[in-house]
């Protein structure tokens, strides 16, 4: 039980700051990709057409806040994971918004690569494809991870 | 080393010496060649970390720290192969930074060497301080690509040569059975 | 394990199996040389350079990870340090490259030790010295492998069992280990998976080496699971272990047997012999010389390495293996060759290529053709002896 434990508590910590890690990393590749091609990124965050080729700065605030939403998002996914493994978690509120946001992520993919649309384009969705779906992986990790760290913490408990 | 090996090593080091060179020959027009090599470089890798976790690292403690890192590599090199136009100052960055850790490790590695008084710590203090010299070099240049290229291109020389001497390091393998 | 045991402790147990005091310090002392016998002292003394049984921390440092150098370095710790236990395990959904190392986890009671110590019977009293010196470590390396491996020889969570505290490490060689206080060093962590840093118990720094500690740890390997050590009892097993097996090389005991330990001669100084494991690192040595001098009578000397170097570079070609290290030379190159072979028959190529003489002819290392040569010699001289 205890090899258990401390394996899922390993799975656990690492896939937490993995999270963490991603959701940096794909802050900083949307931030350098403003600077190269400002109305894909803008597009892709779902601002108007018409809203896209405007320099103003309240466009770009928006966007920063956006992203930087998401850096937090991701932070509080990871850093939830981090203090479950840890066992300093009472309420494991951060387990169905890692699953609704791992489903989400997985179920965007698969929707975009079966969709035939037109404006598609396979090599960007294959870029994103490596790192969003090893976020998906981690997601997973930690769902498992912190259900059997439950588990065998109520079995010592009753122990 | 078997012999196909031994060709192949010969061969890797007379192309990586002769990128060296060239880049040294035209370093103001060598920038995107020292772009594309280093993500490729990324590419590869990140790759590697992922074949390794896959093969090995994923059976050991805390192994799927591998998994990550390979991919954020792997990532991190196809994103930059992505880009129209990497800023020189991110690759001067990189640079700077591989040269930093490489000749701190080399100095550190030398002096220990120094102290315990054997011959053969002089080289080693060499290649450390010249990767040292060359990523402060790199710092008062940040925003040179002409520089890029030349800190890279000796990097690539140092490495071509190298890899020639392990290629033609006597081989001591085959043993008498007991 | 170090020079209390594989010098004075070898003595000690050479006595209780029958030798005597002459006989026993010459075993003790080319126990000890396994851990000297590096290529800096063959450069030195003329040796043979594929004779060596240890390497310096600055010829790990200098050797590269190119698979040769690996290999080189897999043949030394693996033959001497990190015996094998078990060459052909199985561990399920595993790749080759891995299983391989993983084949190389030191243990005791292993096919290897049967095949050092059976090897070593008849042989020089050097033979026998190597042969404890490789016994006495598979019990203090257990479970890492003598090859540099980050996916085995890794580990962590180290806890002394004594007061449960966490054990920690720094990685200052120069500062050194003080056992008063409870600080020691280790290598450092390096995820690269040839790097010298994981090469054997560097992880665990000299904490399999002390007779006195009690730790747990977790080795890369094992799947999360907590390994406990208790070293005096492991070294106690080990005495035991050496005294059965010098008496098997003497001839005095028919078969050398796994798991087999001869408690008998050794239980009336047992609670002595617990007392010197359980004592301070800087005493055991002093103490096992001690109880070596009660058993035999006789004053022990110390270790001094460079005792027998003038006799070997005095001695012309001819009379070199004659000489004490001459013969020492000579079984460290035949353990080594046997452990190869043991290795790369089971099809695992870490330690390097092995073929068999009377299939192949000679081929390979020029200094094992000496050893070829003597072979030769005496199967003439044993066939002479029939006739």
């Amino acid at each position: 039980m205890d090899a258990a434990y401390r394996k899922n508590q390993t799975n656990l910590i690492f896939s937490g700051i993995a999270i963490i890690a991603f959701g940096i990393w794909s802050a900083l590749k949307l931030i350098f990709y403003m600077g190269t091609n400002r109305a894909a990124v803008l597009m892709n965050l779902g601002f108007m057409a018409a809203d896209v080729d405007s320099p103003e700065l309240v466009i770009n605030i928006a966007a920063g806040l956006i992203i930087g939403f998401s850096v937090l998002f991701h932070l509080f996914l990871g850093w939830s994971a981090i203090r479950d493994a840890i066992g300093k978690m009472r309420f494991r509120l951060y387990i169905p918004i890692a699953a609704i946001y791992g489903f989400g992520v997985f179920s965007s993919y698969v929707d975009e690569l079966f969709s035939h649309r037109v404006d598609v384009t396979y090599g960007t969705l294959f870029i994103s494809f490596i790192i969003d779906m090893t976020s998906v992986a981690a997601l997973v990790f930690i769902i498992v991870s912190s259900k059997n760290l439950k588990k065998i913490r109520r079995e010592k408990a009753r122990a | 080393m078997g012999l196909t090996k031994r060709v192949l090593n010969v061969i890797a080091s007379l192309i990586i010496l002769a990128l060296g060179v060239l880049m040294l020959l035209d370093p103001k027009n060598s920038y995107k060649l020292v772009v594309l090599l280093l993500m490729i470089t990324l590419i590869v890798k990140g790759l590697r970390l992922l074949v390794y976790y896959f093969k090995m690292a994923r059976h050991t403690v805390g192994g799927i720290v591998f998994l990550y890192q390979g991919v954020l590599l792997l990532d991190a090199g196809i994103f930059a192969l992505s880009l129209d136009n990497v800023p020189v100052v991110y690759t001067m960055l990189y640079l700077i930074v591989c040269m930093l850790v490489a000749g701190g490790i080399d100095v550190m590695r030398s002096n220990q060497a120094r102290i315990m008084e054997t011959g053969k710590w002089k080289l080693q203090m060499v290649y450390g301080a010249g990767n040292i010299i060359l990523s402060i070099l790199g710092i008062i240049f940040l925003f040179s690509g002409t520089w890029v290229a030349i800190i890279y291109a000796v990097s690539l020389l140092h490495s071509g040569v190298c890899r020639m001497i392990t290629a033609f390091r006597k081989t001591a393998v085959v043993y008498i059975g007991g | 394990m170090q020079e209390d045991f594989h010098y004075y402790a070898t003595y000690c147990a050479a006595l209780l199996a029958g030798y005597k005091h002459d006989e026993a310090m010459q075993l003790c002392y080319s126990a000890q040389l396994v851990d000297c016998c590096t290529q800096t002292m063959l450069a030195r003394t003329g040796g043979p350079k594929a004779a060596a049984t240890t390497q310096l921390q600055l010829e790990l440092a200098d050797a590269s990870t190119d698979p040769i150098s690996l290999q080189e370095m897999t043949r030394i710790w693996a033959s001497f340090h990190f015996l094998p236990k078990d060459l052909y395990a199985k561990k399920k959904r595993c790749s080759l490259r891995y299983l391989n190392k993983y084949r190389l986890i030191c243990d005791v009671n292993s096919d290897l030790l049967v095949d050092t110590v059976e090897l070593a019977r008849g042989e020089s009293l050097q033979a026998a010295g190597i042969a404890m010196h490789v016994l006495a470590d598979t019990w203090a390396h257990r479970y890492f492998a003598g090859t540099p491996s980050f996916v085995i020889n890794n580990a962590s969570f180290f806890h002394d069992l004594e007061s449960g505290e966490r054990i920690k490490f720094s990685h200052n060689p120069r500062s050194g280990d003080d056992t008063e206080k409870g600080l020691f060093t280790n290598s450092v962590y390096q995820t690269s998976e040839n790097s010298i840093m994981n090469l054997g118990h560097g992880r665990a720094g000299h904490l399999p080496d002390y007779s006195y500690i009690r730790y747990s740890f977790m080795p890369a390997w094992g799947d999360f699971e907590v390994i406990e050590k208790d070293n005096p009892a492991e070294y106690y097993n080990a005495f035991a272990q050496m005294v059965y097996a010098m008496k098997y090389i003497r001839g005095e005991v028919e078969t050398f047997e796994k798991e087999v330990y001869d408690t008998d001669s050794v239980e009336k100084y047992k609670e002595l012999i617990m007392e010197i494991l359980k004592s301070s690192p800087d005493k055991t040595a002093d103490y096992w010389k001690r109880f070596g001098e009660k058993l035999s009578g006789r004053e022990v000397e110390d270790f001094e390495g460079r005792k027998y170097e003038e006799e070997y570079m005095a001695a012309d070609e001819e009379g070199k293996s004659e000489t004490y290290l001459g013969r020492f030379f000579l079984a460290a190159m035949r353990q080594k060759s046997m452990v190869t072979s043991r290795i790369f028959g089971s099809g695992n190529i870490l330690a390097g290529v092995s073929i068999d003489y009377d299939i192949k002819g000679f081929k390979g290392i020029r200094d094992y053709r000496h050893m070829v040569n003597e072979q030769l010699k005496k199967i003439e001289e044993a066939g002479n002896g029939i006739n």
